[in-house]
């Protein structure tokens, strides 16, 4: 093992690798800055130029993205009260009022720091629970993998936000979107042309779904209102400050492990988890929400936390657990790589090299924060609208650099098009993008399934691992009709009222 | 129900309904196993009985609730600024597709930044040409994509 994990460091440590992952950082931690740019189109544009890289470097350029774009959401929600990404949401509450009192470097800071500590955590605990799983997953079947598929969607439709109706419409139309094109027995489906004959392409699906929306968003719903970036004022951040948030800091990140390593909850709600935890327990509790930096740590560790679990059920069982790993999956798919447990038999030197890559990002985060510090008040500052060309210009023609084909930039349009009234509308597109990449999973193992068993639906439960993703499924499915209830209930009390 | 929503879910249900209908054309299983239309056709179903579901609660809600206010950005003079978006994206990829790759996304994005995004042409012009060079460099220079 050492043999092999010291050649994937030599791998590793080329140039290209180094370049890779060093712009992924700081072009993650720019666009995550911006309020408006996600960190899931910070990915999803870079998906194309991956075409021309090996693919260990486009991964790394990935997941350095990734985690950049995480990091950068904490600028300007300390800097202008905005955060850059969801996850990072829960960071203004304490960082912009350190902003007013005029530390917002100290706040910056704390951030970094908190970000990197979660980071590293989270890829250890990637290394050490991503193989056994892995292992484990080796041994069960066609049943075991199509429960695990349905858990997965289940999960992701149900916890991704808006109702758990619209979720499951949005999986369905994933599902059916992924019937498009040859099936695992060579039968054409509502193939009518011969550019459907392969099925519809994952990049311009994801990117039309993802990026494109966001482009129309950014035109249309523009926000001059941006508040003006404070001034970093004071930026050192003492030990003993440091020290008085370390328990939040490892706390955090366990959190942002645990909640990470599940489909379907993410950084967010890991990150406002943490902030409630840390609240709890610190006894500067009246602090929070007035400048607390222990709520920076809380949060930042959580959400970054995330960063390297989301990928320990991809790379172990080939289950995204979010959009951004979903993305991924897909740029694991366009290099020819297929995560799951045989991507660990196959390809185990790639697999040292992803783990070593990402632990090195997690110093290059720190070492890019630590640089760029001082251009963050202009990174918060850049007017949105004047992004919106680069995106579309960078979404189209990446599209067509792919294959010269027109046909994938029409499947680019019209899933802009879908994508931005399912941004109108609340309709959450997390469970499309993983119904859509599973489906032909999903299908082979129902089918590979049904025909071992002759046809026989109780083969799904002859195993205890079957039994466990049915108890979870019944579970969670419970769980949201629950919480569902409770919600019209308070809405028809409040209509009344 | 948002006209967006009913727009969605309609094409949604059309979509579907397509989907059904070819897949009844296609071997539905054998006595081992199922065939290539087994999932749309199932999927096909399940999503439209979902829709039937939503348009269902959408009508129930209607009948008990207030007489609902305009919604902002779902009149018409909202909508006709996105529309010509999607139908100025559409012209420009047809327009691809005569023969210059660059040309009609050069002027698409001149357009976008003048008219949408509220530049001044001269701007726009500016902008756009630095991005076309930007990414004619990347593309046809550094990754010998040809793009005329």
């Amino acid at each position: 093992m050492w043999n092999e994990l010291l050649f994937a460091f030599q791998s590793v440590a080329t140039l290209a690798n180094v370049l890779a992952m060093g712009a992924g950082i700081l072009g993650g931690v720019v666009i995550g800055a911006i309020p408006g740019m996600t960190g899931t189109m910070a990915v999803t544009l870079a998906l194309p130029f991956t075409f021309y890289m090996s693919p260990v470097t486009s991964i790394l350029l990935l997941v350095a993205l990734y985690k950049g774009s995480t990091y950068g959401g904490s600028i300007s929600a300390i800097l202008v009260k905005t955060p850059g990404t969801a996850s990072a949401a829960c960071t203004v509450l304490d960082g912009w009022p350190l902003a007013q009192q005029g530390k917002a470097g100290k706040a910056l800071n704390m951030a970094l720091v908190s970000s990197c500590i979660g980071d590293f955590l989270s890829n250890i605990s990637l290394i050490f629970l991503a193989a056994p799983l892995a292992l484990l997953a080796l041994r069960v079947g066609p049943p075991e993998y199509f429960m695990l598929m349905a858990f997965a969607l289940t999960m992701v439709a149900s916890i991704s936000g808006g109702s758990l109706l619209l979720g499951v419409v949005s999986a369905c139309f994933g599902l059916l979107l992924a019937t498009v094109g040859e099936d695992m027995y060579g039968s054409f489906r509502f193939a009518m042309t011969e550019d459907m004959k392969s099925g519809l392409s994952v990049a311009p699906v994801l990117i039309g779904l993802f990026a494109l929306p966001e482009l129309l968003r950014l035109i249309f719903f523009r926000d001059d209102g941006q508040g003006q970036a404070m001034k970093l004022g004071d930026n050192r951040l003492t030990l003993s400050e440091f020290r008085g948030s370390l328990k939040s800091i490892i706390r955090g990140s366990f959190i942002g492990v645990v909640l990470g390593a599940i489909p379907g909850i993410g950084p967010s709600s890991a990150a406002f988890f943490s902030y409630g935890e840390a609240r709890r327990a610190s006894p500067n509790r009246e602090n929070f929400g007035k400048g607390e930096l222990e709520g920076i740590a809380a949060s930042e560790s959580a959400n970054n936390g995330c960063c390297g679990a989301t990928m320990i059920p991809l790379l172990a069982l080939g289950v995204p657990g979010d959009v951004i790993t979903g993305v991924m999956l897909g740029a694991f798919m366009i290099q020819g790589l297929t995560p799951g447990p045989l991507l660990f038999q196959n390809n185990l030197n790639e697999v040292y090299m992803l783990f070593i890559g990402m632990m090195f990002s997690s110093v290059l985060l720190f070492g890019a924060g630590k640089i760029t510090v001082r251009f963050f008040s202009h990174i918060a500052r850049i007017p949105q609208v004047l992004l919106a060309p680069i995106v579309l210009m960078l979404c189209i023609y990446g599209i067509y650099s792919i294959s010269s084909s027109m046909f994938d930039v029409t499947v680019l349009l019209i899933m802009g098009a879908v994508g931005f009234i399912m941004l109108l509308l609340d309709i959450p597109p997390a469970p499309f993008l993983i119904a859509f990449i599973l489906g032909p999973m999903f299908e082979d193992n129902l089918r590979r399934a049904l025909a071992i068993s002759r046809g026989d639906p109780s083969i799904f439960f002859h195993s205890v691992i079957s039994w466990i993703f049915a108890g979870l499924i019944v579970f969670f499915v419970g769980l949201t009709i629950r919480r569902e209830w409770q919600k019209s209930r308070e809405n028809r009390a409040a209509r009344n009222a | 129900m948002k006209p967006s929503e009913i727009v969605l879910l309609a094409g949604l249900a059309v979509f579907s309904g397509v989907l059904l209908w070819n897949g009844l054309d296609m071997p539905y299983g054998s006595a081992q196993s199922f065939g290539p239309g087994y999932i749309p056709l199932n999927i096909a179903v399940v999503t439209l009985v979902l829709i039937a579901l939503l348009a269902a609660r959408a009508l129930a809600a209607r009948r008990s609730a207030p007489p609902a206010q305009a919604i902002p950005g779902e009149s018409l003079g909202a909508v006709l600024p996105v529309v010509a978006v999607i139908v100025l994206m559409a012209a420009a990829i047809y327009a691809m597709s005569l023969g210059s790759v660059l040309a009609p996304l050069g002027v698409l994005m001149v357009l976008l930044s003048w008219r949408f995004a509220g530049h001044p042409p001269l701007k726009s012009l500016f902008v756009s040409a630095a991005i076309l060079a930007v990414i004619y460099a990347i593309f046809s220079l550094w990754l010998k994509i040809p793009l005329i």
